[in-house]
């Protein structure tokens, strides 16, 4: 992966659309037309339904938390080794959504029970959960690249 | 049979065997046990049959701390503040009886095992319809309801039974008016219990009457052979320390602690905590108000295990959630806007998906996300500068008022927000929901966060050691042979949970302590 993350970059994974298990009231379900890019953030991002709000929240982490993004262009990098460590194998992407959202799970649960928890404007987030919108901040936030 | 101390000519000496000052929960429990024995019963109570704002107005009086409505949080007729009761019942826990190192002045000096066969007369007594409290079992085998499942052992889910609720007074009036050796004054006052010169016994009890038209009421006397003083948390100290024409700190203060120790739980007004769950329906209804189940009204709470508050040594709580308004999506709402403004709840929409993937996106659809609303009743710390005190201001009878000091410690605080976030990570954990917490991380309380139940204990707390407590572990007054406390005074701690049904199981307990003694003529 690029050390520093680009726009294009992030788009491509965000390409995949897996079918939403976050029903209509929160966003309109889009499909899989796409094989899937490599990258597990890619993947993750494709996970949020409602990638806007998502970065809402990054945004009000940042707020919060200014010290973490100071090493923000490591987030992606970070995200996917916490994945590799529960068990994801890039060699074996393309993942369903549903693979994937039960490896977030496992890790999301593991961060509470551990304690790895945020504060963000009083919603007590994992740190998975905060890092994931925070990544959906930086996409966001990132200038097309060239 | 009742009497209307109004028309007692003045002067008059009444004699009775057992004297019960107060007509609540504990007075009308210990006089419904003591029913057809070999003792006359005086059952004295300020007010009548309803509420009068002349006798009401006896319990107005000061606060410093908390701006607390002494007026308001009791009632003063006959059935006491039952009559304003809400009906919340469950029984304190093991480890609230215990000495913990890390809770100041802890420890009681009986267990619950002692207390708990009167906790299971006391359920009938508050007609509760069922004693299975913590059977979760028992509720599932007739609504199929589970509890939620945190993981982890921080918190649980624990059961309140809700009386009906039962008013004391109408439920019982007919016992007492039947019962040929109880005698109830009603609208008489208790205005000074007399001891002995040296203070070891009661002799007798002064007695007025407030008419309400302004005019002079009547003074009498009961003389008793044994002094029961069941008048209500704060009017139990209150009236020890107007108690002080022999010693004049007050009856049975001769160590300064009449008064001291004052409790109450703190309840947070409005939420302490959001809960953001994807469909309302996997909280089971029993957690959203009191539930019918069989012939009991069960409603299911949060509070932390015994494990918990062992390992991370914390104050206790309980925790009632409620469905309180659809949450907000990203169709109802506006990047960075919400119905209130703020940015928390500008972050709602987005919280919700992260539901998503904290749970299994196969089984658990978010449908109709909901806000679930978290409210609170904290345990309190007992501390000796939460206390009762005289005022120079007097009552309509001439008597001094009530001062309350009451000042929720930091500990009490900091606990609660500790609390708070091991809930926040239990449910995160089970996946099901994700919490805002709105209770603030400080070092201490501010005004708007302070509410309260009307639960007043601790002021004539219960310990072996004269130099610790007012009352021994039977409730008699440490250094005077025959006056007794009954009612929420006499805890030395509060725990986390309403006390009526405590009061009742203790004024049980002390009606066959009673019955067991020879009294003195």
């Amino acid at each position: 992966m690029n050390r520093h993350l680009t726009r294009r970059h992030l788009l491509a994974g965000l390409a995949i659309g897996t079918l939403s298990a976050v029903g209509a009231a929160i966003a309109v379900p889009r499909y899989v037309t796409q094989p899937a890019a490599m990258d597990p953030t890619a993947q993750l991002m494709a996970l949020l339904a409602d990638q806007p709000a998502a970065a809402r929240i990054g945004a009000a982490w940042r707020e919060h938390h200014p010290a973490f993004f100071a090493t923000a262009e490591m987030l992606p990098q970070h995200l996917a080794a916490r994945l590799r460590r529960h068990g994801w194998r890039d060699e074996q992407a393309p993942h369903d959504s549903g693979q994937l959202g039960d490896l977030v799970t496992s890790i999301v649960r593991d961060d509470f029970r551990h304690g790895r928890v945020v504060d963000v404007a009083g919603w007590r987030l994992s740190t998975f959960q905060a890092e994931l919108c925070g990544l959906a901040y930086l996409i966001r936030s990132q200038p097309s690249a060239a | 049979m009742f009497i209307d101390g109004r028309g007692i000519p003045n002067g008059t000496i009444l004699e009775t065997d057992i004297a019960i000052i107060g007509a609540g929960a504990a007075g009308i429990t210990i006089a419904r046990e003591l029913i057809g024995g070999a003792h006359r019963v005086a059952l004295i109570e300020s007010g009548g049959f309803d509420l009068d704002d002349a006798t009401q107005a006896l319990y107005e009086g000061e606060s410093k701390g908390v701006d607390y409505p002494l007026d308001a949080a009791r009632l003063r007729y006959f059935g006491g503040s039952t009559n304003h009761w809400g009906g919340w019942c469950r029984p304190l826990a093991p480890i609230d009886f215990e000495a913990r190192p890390w809770l100041p002045h802890s420890g009681w000096p009986i267990t619950r095992a002692i207390l708990d066969p009167y906790y299971d007369r006391a359920q009938r007594i508050c007609q509760l319809g069922s004693g299975a409290f913590d059977d979760a079992e028992a509720w599932r085998a007739s609504t199929g309801w589970r509890p939620l499942d945190l993981p982890g052992d921080d918190f649980v889910t624990r059961f309140f039974l809700y009386s009906p609720p039962t008013r004391f007074g109408e439920t019982y009036r007919s016992d007492i008016a039947g019962a040929g050796n109880i005698t109830a004054y009603l609208n008489s006052n208790v205005t000074e219990i007399v001891p002995n010169e040296a203070a070891t016994r009661v002799e007798r009890l002064r007695v007025a009457t407030l008419n309400s038209d302004g005019s002079d009421g009547r003074q009498f006397e009961i003389r008793p052979r044994l002094c029961i003083l069941a008048s209500g948390g704060i009017e139990n100290a209150r009236l020890l320390l107007l108690s002080d024409s022999v010693q004049k700190n007050g009856l049975g203060n001769g160590r300064d602690l009449v008064g001291r120790f004052f409790m109450e739980h703190v309840h947070v007004p409005g939420q302490v905590a959001l809960i953001a769950v994807a469909d309302p329906d996997i909280m089971p209804a029993y957690y959203n108000e009191p539930k019918p189940v069989g012939g009991a009204s069960v409603r299911a709470i949060l509070m932390p295990s015994d494990a918990y508050l062992r390992r991370e040594q914390r104050l206790s709580v309980n925790i009632a959630v409620y469905p309180q308004r659809p949450a907000a999506t990203g169709g109802d709402m506006g990047a960075g806007e919400s119905e209130t403004g703020d940015m928390a709840g500008a972050l709602e929409s987005g919280i919700l998906q992260l539901l998503r993937p904290a749970q299994d996106a196969a089984k658990t659809a978010i449908r109709r996300p909901t806000i679930f609303g978290a409210s609170c009743a904290a345990e309190p710390v007992p501390l000796p500068h939460n206390r009762i005190t005289l005022s120079a201001s007097r009552d309509a009878l001439g008597q001094r008022r009530t001062i309350l000091d009451w000042r929720p410690s930091p500990l009490e605080h900091r606990d609660l927000n500790r609390n708070m976030d091991a809930m926040a990570r239990a449910f995160g954990a089970w996946g099901g929901g994700i919490v805002r917490v709105l209770f603030a991380e400080r070092n201490d309380w501010v005004t708007e966060e302070i509410g309260w139940g009307n639960h007043h204990m601790g002021t004539t707390r219960m310990a072996d050691d004269p130099g610790q407590g007012v009352v021994d572990a039977n409730c008699r007054v440490h250094g005077l042979s025959n006056l007794y406390v009954a009612g929420s005074s006499v805890f030395p701690t509060g725990g986390p949970v309403n006390p009526t049904l405590t009061i009742v199981a203790l004024g049980m307990r002390l009606a066959d302590h009673i019955k067991s003694l020879k009294l003195a003529g």
